[in-house]
């Protein structure tokens, strides 16, 4: 026979220690708590792969019986040996508002030695970033200044933040957040759509008095929008709204000056801008909303007084300014030697055509207008005043046959006039204009 | 020019400049010397790389005088030296002699290389600055055959992708050279960029004039010319992949209506979408359009022009360019003479280019048009001119009007290869001219 030798009643137990309510993190620690809790342990059945529990002052200790050895009750004899220790993770960074795991800084917190920690529920953010505010830097929403909400959202267009109360949502695009301005931007309804839904108004009323601080501004959609052709007939001009499209006839020459040198600039594709219509032109534009009709030089001379305005209309409209005044004094120049090169030339047709006594009744020619042709020369319309006495139906004739002639022959049309510009009963006289128009060429 | 100019001849200085350019600059003195003209030359310009590799590589190059420029010594592109690798540094031996042809571009067609920041200020820019006027490239046998580079400094730089005439054509060791006359365009991929088409179709009657010269050589009415591009358009689309970008296909008479999506919406394209958008083009015909409701006595482009800017304005997408592209054989427009529209007001909708200009300057709507219809064709169809037959002829001033006013490109296709080249290029990505 032989003696078959017992084992010593053994159990490998797991200490859990994260409700014991005592920070035990090391060995020695251990060592010196564990004859109070052995002692606790006698009498207690083990079961391996279960756990039992020992109430202590301060929390519960769970042992986790992994292996049992001979022993079902634990008595005095049984050897307990602790295979591993379970404890509460030793926290770097806790939440400087609640104590929890705080695993977000502040993004606006200053101190970079000893950073704002923040946990979940204590942080705040901005939707769809990546940053964290404290309470004490809570970003504040940027709709107008002096704000006082908490920012939660930034604006897909112009990227800034806004709270609750400022947020728009981008229709048919459910990722994008708009702010308030932005949508109105995008979005606001036509002012003129009265009936049913309005339409978007991306046209802008741009009618503004010098006097005015901001222009009407009117969000206009495609059907309630007016076009001011002030570039050329087939351009985007200036956009009116209906009620200033009336106001514009009783608008003086100065604030129809203004509206055009402050308006933006027509952009004529591939990177070309006109900023400011040719001198000929924009007499013809202001004249057209006048009773009383500026010549050439008249307008110059409006032009030239606005100049202590123009500062207070900003950068733009003084650079316009300046290019108008350019061009202008450039077209004066060219008006002058234009007279000088055509009164000969006319002279010498009326010579041809009347003889040498009628051509010299024409003493001057003036440029009243000029239009300008794609790939010809500037069509020039010129103004002969003859002396009081003589008789101007010689120079034009019936239906105007001979000063159709002259027109067609010097690419010019002339209006005589006699002498004073007073006819007959004593009306102004436009003077004599052949019913043919300029050739038509195409655009100016 | 003499036939051969070497680093041993003249010394060289690196001439700053903020973009690149194949550039040599020669005092008058030193281009009389070496027989430089004063216009410039295009010449070959060879050197000893740095780096291991080929013996020596070359460079198309131009030659210019610069009177600036102090005597005995020529200055080359700083950026044109870091890119061939001839730094201060290595002591650079180099020659320049005349190029085997030169083949002045007229048309080409570029890919910008980096992802797209802000496409406008890449446009400015390249307009501004004039990038590529006097630039010249050598044809080099190691080029694939769909991208050539084009470098402009700074690692920035283009993909030469198509030109006319076209590089497969012309031998190796070719210059290429781009002159102030070569029409450029630039094409943004619709892999880099996103692009909310919206297409405008004219469904009018005169559309059904048959002057459409199809592939075959065989006279086909305007509409089915339209299927056919929109075909290749949505081909190519479907194959080049894309951003999400929203589209939708109206057509218009006298009114408009939808026919692609049917209700008035834009969609996001997806390949499923497109097979179901080509199963659909059978319908562009006259029994199809009846059944749309289309009106097709009139051709109101203005109508079709407003409503797709009502989609575009709703469902453009943040970031998303706005593109339209207008198939049409015109309408009754005649071009104004200024002294007599000069100051007048109008609704912005009464003259199609008019609207247009407003679209891009309000909403920024580019719109591209295409001209569909032959007019020689239709003249020598029909010699004695009536109404009727007045109203077929297509409108081609009204449509580049209204491209030019949108800084879109007007299109003149009366054929089926050039539309075919024109919708395969749309299909790909958005193109500006430039």
């Amino acid at each position: 026979m032989f003696d078959q030798a017992v084992a010593a009643p053994t159990i490998d137990v797991i200490c859990d220690l994260r409700q014991a309510g005592r920070d035990v993190d090391n060995l020695a620690e251990l060592q010196r708590i564990w004859p109070d809790l052995a002692r606790l342990l006698v009498g207690r059945t083990a079961i391996a792969g279960q756990s039992f529990s020992i109430t202590l002052t301060r929390g519960v200790l769970l042992l986790w019986v992994v292996r049992v050895v001979n022993a079902v009750t634990i008595d005095r004899t049984t050897t307990v040996n602790i295979i591993d220790v379970i404890r509460n993770p030793a926290m770097l960074y806790t939440c400087i508002h609640c104590g929890l795991y705080g695993p977000f800084r502040c993004e606006q917190s200053t101190d970079r030695e000893t950073p704002e920690r923040l946990c979940g529920r204590c942080t705040h953010f901005i939707k769809d970033e990546l940053k964290a505010y404290c309470r004490n830097h809570l970003p504040r929403c940027r709709c107008q200044p002096g704000c006082r909400e908490t920012a939660s959202f930034r604006c897909t267009r112009c990227r800034r933040i806004y709270g609750t109360h400022a947020h728009r949502a981008y229709p048919h695009e459910a990722l994008a957040d708009l702010c308030q301005s932005c949508h109105l931007y995008l979005f606001e309804p036509c002012a003129d759509c009265l009936f049913g839904t309005p339409k978007t108004g991306k046209s802008r009323c741009i009618f503004k008095l010098r006097t005015d601080a901001r222009a009407c501004d009117r969000p206009l959609c495609i059907a309630h929008s007016l076009q001011w052709r002030v570039w050329g007939p087939h351009y985007r001009g200036l956009t009116l709204c209906q009620a200033h499209h009336r106001a514009l006839m009783q608008t003086g020459a100065l604030d129809l000056l203004h509206m055009i040198l402050t308006a933006p600039a027509l952009e004529l594709g591939r990177g070309r801008v006109r900023r400011v219509p040719r001198p000929f032109s924009l007499r013809r534009v202001v004249n057209r909303h006048l009773q009383k009709p500026y010549s050439f030089e008249e307008l110059h001379r409006i032009i030239v007084s606005l100049k202590p305005e123009v500062a207070q209309w900003g950068r733009r409209a003084g650079d316009n300014y300046q290019e108008l005044i350019n061009r202008f004094n450039q077209a004066l120049t060219e008006n002058g030697q234009a007279e000088a090169r055509l009164l000969p030339q006319i002279k010498a047709w009326y010579e041809r055509r009347l003889g040498r006594r009628a051509a010299e009744q024409i003493q001057t020619v003036k440029v009243i207008d000029c239009f300008f042709r794609p790939d010809s020369p500037p069509h020039y319309k010129l103004r002969a005043e003859l002396p009081a006495q003589v008789n101007r139906w010689q120079f034009i004739q019936t239906g105007g046959r001979i000063i159709e002639q002259l027109g067609r022959d010097l690419n010019i049309t002339l209006e005589i006039v006699a002498g004073g510009g007073q006819v007959g009963r004593g009306e102004p006289l436009a003077g004599w204009s052949p019913s043919r128009r300029p050739p038509n060429n195409g655009t100016g | 020019m003499r036939d051969v100019l070497c680093s041993a001849d003249i010394a060289h200085i690196e001439h700053s400049s903020p973009y690149l350019r194949e550039e040599m600059r020669f005092a008058p003195l030193d281009a009389m010397r070496f027989g430089v003209p004063s216009t410039g030359e295009y010449g070959l310009f060879g050197f000893d790389p740095p780096s291991p590799g080929p013996e020596f590589e070359a460079r198309a190059i131009r030659l210019v005088v610069d009177p600036t420029l102090p005597a005995g010594k020529v200055a080359i592109n700083v950026h044109f030296l870091r890119e061939t690798g001839l730094t201060a540094a290595v002591r650079p031996a180099w020659w320049v002699k005349r190029g085997a042809s030169i083949v002045f571009l007229t048309e080409a067609l570029l890919e910008a290389r980096l992802e797209r920041g802000d496409i406008e200020a890449q446009l400015r820019e390249l307009r501004r600055e004039k990038l590529l006027w006097n630039r010249c490239l050598l044809i080099d046998g190691h080029w694939s055959t769909e991208r050539r580079p084009l470098a402009i400094g700074e690692g920035r730089g283009f993909d030469l992708l198509t030109s006319s005439p076209a590089i497969e054509q012309l031998p190796n060791q070719t210059i290429l050279a781009f002159t102030k006359e070569t029409k450029l365009r630039l094409l943004v991929p619709h892999r880099k960029s996103g692009a909310d088409m919206v297409i405008v179709i004219d469904a009018s009657k005169s559309m059904d004039e048959p002057d459409y010269v199809n592939h075959d050589n065989q006279y086909r009415s305007r509409l089915e010319g339209v299927r056919q591009a929109l075909n290749i358009l949505l081909q190519s689309r479907s194959e080049a992949g894309s951003r999400v970008a929203r589209f939708a296909i109206l057509v218009f008479g006298r009114n408009v209506q939808m026919f692609h999506p049917r209700q008035p919406e834009m969609v996001e394209v997806q390949e499923p979408q497109l097979a179901a958008i080509r199963d659909r083009l059978h319908i562009l015909n006259e029994g199809g359009l009846r059944t749309l409701n289309l009106d097709r006595t009139g051709t109101d482009i203005s109508a079709g022009l407003r409503t797709a800017a009502a989609l575009l304005d709703s469902y453009n997408q943040t970031g998303n360019e706005k593109m339209m592209i207008l198939l049409s054989d015109g309408a009754e427009w005649t071009h104004a003479r200024d002294e007599e529209a000069e100051g007048t007001i109008i609704s912005t909708s009464e003259d199609a280019a008019v609207l247009a200009g407003s679209l891009y300057a309000d909403s920024h709507i580019r719109i591209h048009t295409v001209g569909i219809g032959n007019e020689q064709l239709v003249r020598r169809r029909n010699p004695n001119m009536n109404f009727n037959v007045r109203a077929l002829l297509p409108n081609r001033e009204l449509l580049e009007k209204i491209s030019l006013n949108t800084d879109g490109i007007f299109f003149d296709s009366p054929d089926a290869q050039s539309l075919a080249r024109l919708f395969d290029e749309l299909g790909k990505g958005a193109i500006y001219e430039i």
